[in-house]
């Protein structure tokens, strides 16, 4: 600096004053309103908005959940995907286990052409008396995955026994696994 | 393209021991002279033993003229200007050189060594240039004349300099400006050799030139004794030092020049000489004495009132002259490297800031550039990171959104089959067995019963459809089979939707 000239000096200071002044302006508009002054793309403007519209919705989202999970009897069952089958199948087992059910046989078949979501179907085969069935079916609506009876046959194995067999469809459905494509063709089928 | 020069000039020259200082600027086509004039570089003469001037050395008093002429002058900040100092011709050397046929590009390393093996010194050494007359011509012998000194001279004219103050872009001599402005404003005068004469100082420097080239040249002190001059006046002992030197001069050029080639002698300046020795002289060798004075160069300029010129003004003029209204380049002392056209060859001067201004500037420049692209790379980076974040809540939302689907599908078809058989086990009369039961959510409830009567299946169906289970029921039929009274019930499950 000792060489400089009271020109330069002069240049200097007004250089750095400029450059602080820029510094500052620019400085607030990043800690204050940097995003509402920006222009983004049309593209990411949608995607804020669609995000700000589901942030918004989520916490109603659980609530209007939580309402109908309580109308069914199961607050903290889950959905199963499509690649946990097997998981389901031993939660019935685990079930049936309970509630001292003997379970002769599975049968499980993914339906596609159901709307608006595929669904799991199993067909359970059984044999129990009768505070057994209860129970299961008790247990049934609480157990860890959710799931539902559509069909329920129940006889008895004998006249003079206690003994029960019979059949038991439980379904649920499968949140992440894509229908079948509506057809005339396909929506005949599914209607018969 | 030839590279856009300043025009506006400070010339700057030590001579008897003041510094000379002229501005010049070319305006449209006029040369105008700014300012001008002289500052002592002795001591002042004061009897206060403490004055603070009298420890300054040469060398303060020459920074300080230096910065006091700045102050004087008109550049400003934003000025585009030269600065050239005029070394004294007598610390140099000169020497005429004829080449032989030489492409340009080959001439200078060709003078450059004729430069080394006559000073006897390594030509990194030597802050030296070369003249070629502006009436030269395309012919490929060249005859220039060299001129050199020692670039520790140069180094320490520099070396005193004030730092930043009117830093010199051009250290020249003045000889090649005095011969070029004769070639400039007549050119009959040099058509023929002559002897042109010209004051610096206590020194007057002499040349033997015709247009085409300055073949001889001598720098010669006046001040000092001739014979027999012995208690003459010092204007007339200096008369008769320079007459004599006239004829020594042309004696040494003989060679070139024998007696009676030369019939001109060009006075350049000497405004206060009587110069009755130098016409004697000139009549007894047949020379036709033309002058060049102050008042004449002045003449080419427009010089403001207040400006006072001097005798010693007269080569920063020619010198001015030759820079601005000539686009002459002269000598040139200072070693430069190669020098490259730059942007401002063609930018107008008055468009033309100065280095400092544009290094601020673009300073500034760049900052702002660069604390605009840091902005313009935050808020996107901020934007993709909160998009990044946002995918993981609109997962959730998507995903809860779908188990809502599911669990309407499940709300739809729900029925508390538990506390169906609970019912069904508690309200049907213990004579009553149910031997099959089938339930299905879409196509209804078939019961099988054994047991009872017809009365009791009426009641059987009436509780069961008042039940929050089962609608619709209806005996489909009875029959007495192998167990008994067997009834056949049909009907719907009560959904919850």
């Amino acid at each position: 600096m000792g060489s400089l000239s009271n020109r330069d000096k002069r240049l200097l200071i007004i250089t750095l004053v400029i450059l602080v002044i820029g510094v500052i302006y620019i400085g607030s508009k990043l800690m204050s309103n940097g995003a509402q002054d920006t222009v983004v793309s049309a593209e990411t403007e949608k995607r804020f908005e669609d995000l700000f519209d589901k942030m918004a919705n989520v916490e109603e989202q659980k609530s209007q959940n939580l309402l109908l999970r309580k109308k069914i009897g199961n607050e903290r069952g889950k959905f199963v995907s499509e690649k946990e089958i097997s998981k389901f199948l031993a939660e019935i087992e685990s079930v049936g286990g309970r509630s001292g059910v003997t379970i002769s046989g599975y049968s499980p078949s993914v339906n596609r052409r159901s709307r608006p979501l595929a669904s799991l179907e199993v067909k359970v085969n059984f044999q129990c008396q009768f505070n057994n069935l209860v129970q299961f079916l008790n247990n049934v609506r609480e157990a860890n995955l959710l799931m539902q009876p559509s069909t329920l046959k129940v006889s008895l194995k004998d006249k003079n026994k206690p003994d029960l067999e019979g059949q038991v469809t439980l379904i649920t459905y499968l949140l992440n696994a894509q229908p079948a494509p509506v057809t005339p063709g396909n929506t005949i089928a599914g209607a018969q | 393209m030839k590279v856009k020069r300043a025009k506006h000039s400070i010339l700057l020259q030590t001579v008897s021991d003041f510094l000379y200082w002229l501005e010049v600027k070319l305006e449209e086509e006029d040369l105008q002279v700014l300012g001008g004039g002289k500052i002592s570089l002795l001591p002042p003469e004061n009897d206060d033993s403490e004055s603070e001037e009298e420890t300054l050395s040469p060398e303060d008093l020459f920074r300080k003229a230096v910065i006091s002429i700045q102050k004087q002058s008109h550049v400003g900040w934003m000025s585009n200007y030269e600065v050239l100092y005029i070394v004294p011709f007598h610390r140099m050397t000169a020497r005429f050189l004829e080449t032989p046929p030489t492409e340009d590009e080959n001439i200078r390393e060709l003078a450059a060594f004729e430069v080394a093996e006559a000073l006897q010194v390594p030509i990194e050494e030597i802050a030296w240039d070369m003249h070629l007359s502006s009436r030269h011509g395309d012919e490929p012998e060249k005859q220039l004349l060299w001129t050199a000194t020692r670039e520790e001279f140069v180094d320490s004219i520099l070396d005193s300099w004030p730092p930043n103050h009117l830093v010199p872009t051009q250290l020249t001599a003045d000889l090649w400006a005095v011969y070029e402005l004769i070639l400039g404003e007549d050119e009959t005068v040099l058509s023929d050799p002559a002897v042109i004469v010209s004051q610096e100082g206590e020194y007057a420097t002499l040349m033997v030139a015709d247009e085409k080239a300055i073949y001889y040249t001598r720098s010669v002190n006046l001040d000092r004794p001739s014979p027999g001059s012995g208690g003459a006046p010092v204007a007339e002992m200096k008369e008769r030092v320079l007459a004599l030197e006239i004829e020594r001069t042309l004696s040494y050029a003989s060679g070139r020049f024998p007696q009676g080639t030369i019939h001109t002698m060009v006075l350049c300046g000497f405004e206060d000489w009587a110069l009755e020795r130098i016409q004697e002289m000139a009549n007894q060798r047949s020379l036709r004495v033309t002058r060049i004075t102050l008042d004449d160069i002045k003449t080419l300029f427009q010089v403001a009132d207040e400006t006072a010129l001097e005798q010693a003004h007269f080569s920063m003029l020619s010198i001015a002259y030759c820079r601005l209204d000539r686009e002459l380049d002269g000598l040139e002392l200072l070693d430069k490297g190669e020098e490259s056209k730059s942007w401002h060859s063609y930018v107008p001067e008055a468009a033309l800031p100065s280095n400092q201004f544009l290094y601020m500037a673009g300073g500034l420049a760049a900052a702002i550039l660069a604390l605009w692209i840091g902005n313009w790379i935050w808020f996107n980076s901020a934007v993709s990171s909160r998009l990044m974040e946002g995918q993981e809540l609109i997962r959730l939302a998507d995903s809860l959104h779908k188990e809502e689907i599911g669990l309407r599908q499940l709300s739809q078809t729900d029925v508390n089959y538990g506390d169906l058989f609970v019912f069904l086990s508690e309200n049907l009369p213990s004579q009553v067995l149910v031997k099959s039961i089938s339930l299905d959510t879409k196509t209804g409830v078939d019961l099988i019963l054994t047991g009872g009567n017809n009365q009791t299946v009426v009641e059987i169906v009436d509780t069961l459809n008042k039940s929050k289970f089962f609608r619709n029921i209806v005996e489909e039929r009875a029959v007495v089979e192998q167990d008994g009274f067997t009834v056949y019930l049909k009907g719907k499950l009560k959904l919850s939707s």
